[in-house]
């Protein structure tokens, strides 16, 4: 099999949203948003097919890892900001591991420059200004749990006026081990 | 016509222009304030060395991409087909491949654009350093250096709206 070919269908596998992905989506007249559980195997097809060192793809196959992709389907201006994203566990709280702590792992481990930067790359923005019809999509790493998750997100709508901020609940996401 | 009737035609001209071509944006391109690029100097995948600067003069098209992008993938084929159409007197397309190696690169532009060549940015600095929104990321430099045009992910630039946006600004004054 041709390496490209391979590398398209590790494309495919960690983007569709297929049968294997459990997928929570919400749909509004001015936003969509839908999260998709990775599965180790996804998540090591990917970076493996990008050279990534094993040690690497190990440690982030221990964490739950989630695709997420948002759209602006309104006509003005959505603020997006990743600390505005909560994450509950049974009653708990848990963390985002962000893109601090992913940089001191990486640190630690010293990894590879251009693989820091496709990891980053494959993240979903911290913050950002969504225009009107702009999507946006990446992953969202969390430590792994058995129980279901819900987010509690807040985003900022800029109307031509004045601002309105509107809560995103989503539940029975569930990690995949 | 007065002087005054003189003013108001060229005033009335500048703001119709203006207009024009704030409300003629193809899909998913926004303005933005003009700043100044950021460097890049970065080889091509034969080893031969790019920097804007020397492209000044004209408007460049620059291009941030990476193999793993889905819509990366898709909009490439149009890549070449918009370039085909914009020649190269005003104009200069530069592609950027974000933190990937030779190898990928190269099985990736062989299947998807076998015409076109990438500079590598390959431990990604330059990149992060143009801070794109995510990628495929497209800025759109004017021919003193300064970004004028930010493009909203991936777009079909071989669609006549966006060939004919950039045919508009690259219109020598």
């Amino acid at each position: 099999m041709p390496v490209y070919a391979f590398r398209t269908i590790s494309l495919l596998l960690i983007f569709s949203l297929g049968p294997y992905s459990r997928a929570a989506e919400i749909r509004t007249p001015e936003y969509s948003l839908s999260i998709s559980a990775r599965s180790p195997e996804q998540i090591g097809a990917f970076y493996e097919a990008r050279g990534f060192p094993e040690k690497a793809v190990t440690r982030l196959q221990q964490h739950c890892y989630l695709t997420a992709y948002f759209r602006n389907t309104s006509q003005n201006i959505i603020w997006l900001d990743l600390d505005n994203w909560i994450f509950h566990s049974s009653g708990k709280t848990v963390p985002r591991r962000d893109r601090a702590y992913w940089k001191q792992i990486w640190k630690d481990m010293d990894l590879a420059m251009r693989f820091q930067s496709t990891f980053r790359w494959t993240l979903m923005p911290e913050q950002l200004d969504f225009h009107p019809d702009e999507r946006e999509g990446g992953n969202l790493i969390l430590p792994y749990t058995g129980q279901p998750l819900e987010l509690e997100a807040t985003i900022r709508i800029q109307g031509p006026q004045s601002e309105t901020i509107k809560t995103i609940h989503m539940s029975n996401i569930q990690c995949q081990r | 016509m007065s002087t005054l009737g003189r003013f108001s035609f060229v005033v009335l001209l500048a703001l119709a222009t203006g207009q024009s071509i704030a409300h003629e944006l193809p899909k998913g391109i926004i303005q933005q304030d003009a700043r100044p690029a950021p460097p890049l100097k970065l080889s091509d995948m034969d080893g031969n060395f790019s920097e804007l600067g020397q492209f000044k003069g004209k408007w460049v098209f620059v291009h941030f991409w990476a193999s793993w992008c889905g819509p990366c993938r898709r909009e490439m084929p149009t890549l070449k087909d918009m370039m085909d159409a914009m020649g190269g007197e005003n104009f200069h397309a530069i592609l950027i491949n974000t933190a990937e190696d030779e190898d990928t690169v190269f099985s990736f532009m062989a299947a998807v654009a076998p015409e076109l060549n990438t500079l590598m940015d390959v431990d990604g600095l330059v990149t992060e350093a143009w801070k794109p929104r995510g990628l495929p990321a497209t800025y759109l430099v004017d021919p003193d250096g300064n970004i004028r045009y930010q493009a909203l992910g991936g777009r079909p630039w071989n669609d006549s709206a966006y060939i004919g946006f950039l045919k508009k600004i690259t219109i020598p004054l």
